[in-house]
């Protein structure tokens, strides 16, 4: 059973539209999504947590429809972190405790508690009075404390400073270690994503480029430095994406593509998601 | 649901007393206090609504294992205790000031406080779809028309009834009371269509 699986799912919000989406996350693994801003993260996020209807297409989350009445209980299982923390304002952890307590059949206060003292979250503090990096992590705390089988983050570690980013990638590290449990996490942060996930997924202006294992994005993608004279003799269908500065061209090829006798380089992610989204630039 | 309810009654239960002791110093000096106790109760679902949307909580509570409907149902159980609650305090404090000052008070005003809680949900019933659907804040622009309709219709009422044969206070009682649930009832399902249908 995959985690969660969208299926030519098409969004459109005004001049925006996420267009065609396929993916799914099989269930044990992490998948890391990644994209510019307004490529259409968060409205995919959205159209899993049933947030919006997909104009078309359909939305599955732990095997159950978007539409059907099961969605209540797959949501049940599922851990939520948005882009922004929501509690109200004059919130202590104890009306957390108890809001939540009625919300998830599964709640688990001593979990939540604890969780709570290991990010040293202060109980007498209203959430008006948290940092943004004490809102993430009650966030993730919530999202924990109810024996979710899968997370769903949007930006958890976005304006995070390196210490409380690294925290909470442990924690994620911690919560996949089951083998039923599974992440979905968007992030601008590539270097996180590579870290984390076994899944990359990179939506550029609204489309998926690709959705695949981070391994095989290694093995399928490398990195040339070239001349111009390489560059122009090159099989152009070699050619993801190339960068012409005033002496050479740095070009992203499709290894198997590639003519014998360049020099190739190991792509990052970061590589592939800039050189992929910019195509042929001078 | 639990969980929903509890959130709205802590969230209002800070700003509540000022509400009463408000309540009670404008309706008191003219024993409008029933009257008082509808207007601002007919503002509390508003204004819990607008602290929700400002902090984000309307989109997280989305995104909970709770259906669109338990949401909109929060909200108008939310919107009938405090105006029940609201007018039993407005009538108490009245009898309580009518004893201290031996003046009159009895039948009549029960009558009278049982006819603004009749209207107060019959305003919410108004209200509560608008807000769901454009926002609390469209939502409160929208309660000020309607008490100015309802202040309207109040108005028109006083002088007609008297000219209509066999109008009485048990009449209008009756109007109301038959009035309320069933615009209670029809509000709550329009609401719970538009907030289904929204994207949060």
């Amino acid at each position: 059973m995959n985690a969660l699986e969208v299926s030519h799912v098409t969004k459109r919000q005004g001049k925006f539209a996420l267009e065609d989406v396929s993916l799914a996350l099989p269930q044990g693994c992490i998948l890391g999504l990644v994209g510019e801003n307004g490529a259409g993260k968060t409205t995919l996020i959205r159209l899993l947590l049933g947030l919006c209807r997909a104009d078309q297409g359909q939305v599955r989350l732990l095997d159950a429809d978007s539409e059907s009445p099961q969605f209540l209980q797959a949501k049940a299982q599922t851990g939520v972190a948005l882009d922004e923390a929501a509690f109200p304002p004059q919130f202590h952890l104890a009306q957390v405790d108890k809001t939540f307590s009625g919300i998830y059949p599964n709640w688990r206060s001593a979990d939540f508690f604890q969780l709570c003292r290991r990010f040293a979250l202060a109980p007498d503090k209203p959430f008006k009075a948290y940092s943004r990096g004490m809102k993430m992590k009650l966030s993730l705390a919530t999202a924990l404390s109810h024996q979710a089988r899968l997370l769903i983050l949007d930006e958890p570690t976005s304006g995070l400073d390196p210490m409380v980013r690294d925290e909470i990638l442990d924690l994620l590290m911690e919560f996949t270690r089951e083998e039923t449990h599974s992440v979905l996490i968007s992030s601008h942060i590539v270097s996180d994503i590579e870290k984390l996930s076994d899944y990359v997924a990179f939506l550029h202006q609204g489309r998926l480029a690709f959705c695949a294992e981070k391994e095989a994005l290694e093995e399928d993608y490398a990195l040339a430095m070239l001349t111009f004279q390489q560059y122009e003799n090159l099989d152009k269908a070699a050619v993801v994406g190339a960068r012409r500065d005033k002496y050479q061209v740095r070009a992203l090829l499709r290894r198997a593509l590639a003519p014998d006798g360049i020099p190739l380089d190991r792509a990052a992610l970061e590589d592939i998601m800039l050189l992929m989204a910019k195509g042929e630039e001078s | 649901m639990k969980g929903l309810l509890f959130k709205d009654a802590y969230t209002l239960l800070r700003q509540y007393w000022i509400f009463l002791v408000l309540m009670v110093l404008c309706g008191l000096p003219s024993r409008s206090c029933p009257l008082m106790a509808v207007i601002y109760s007919g503002l509390i679902p508003i204004s819990v609504l607008s602290g929700d949307d400002q902090c984000g909580w309307t989109r997280l509570a989305g995104a909970l294992p709770v259906s669109r409907k338990q949401v909109v149902l929060c909200k108008y159980a939310l919107g009938g205790a405090c105006t029940l609650a609201s007018v039993l305090v407005a009538l108490a404090v009245e009898g309580i000031a009518a004893g201290a000052t031996g003046s009159p008070w009895g039948g009549d005003a029960l009558l009278s406080g049982a006819i603004f809680l009749c209207i107060g949900l019959v305003m919410q019933s108004v209200s509560m779809p608008l807000m769901f659907k454009f926002g609390a804040e469209k939502g409160r622009m929208w309660l000020i028309v309607a008490l100015a309709a309802a202040g309207g219709a109040l108005g028109g009422l006083g002088t007609v009834a008297p000219q209509s044969a066999g109008w009485t206070d048990q009449s209008l009682l009756l109007l109301v009371a038959l009035a309320a649930p069933l615009s209670l009832a029809l509000s709550a399902w329009l609401s719970i269509k538009i907030f289904t249908a929204k994207d949060l």
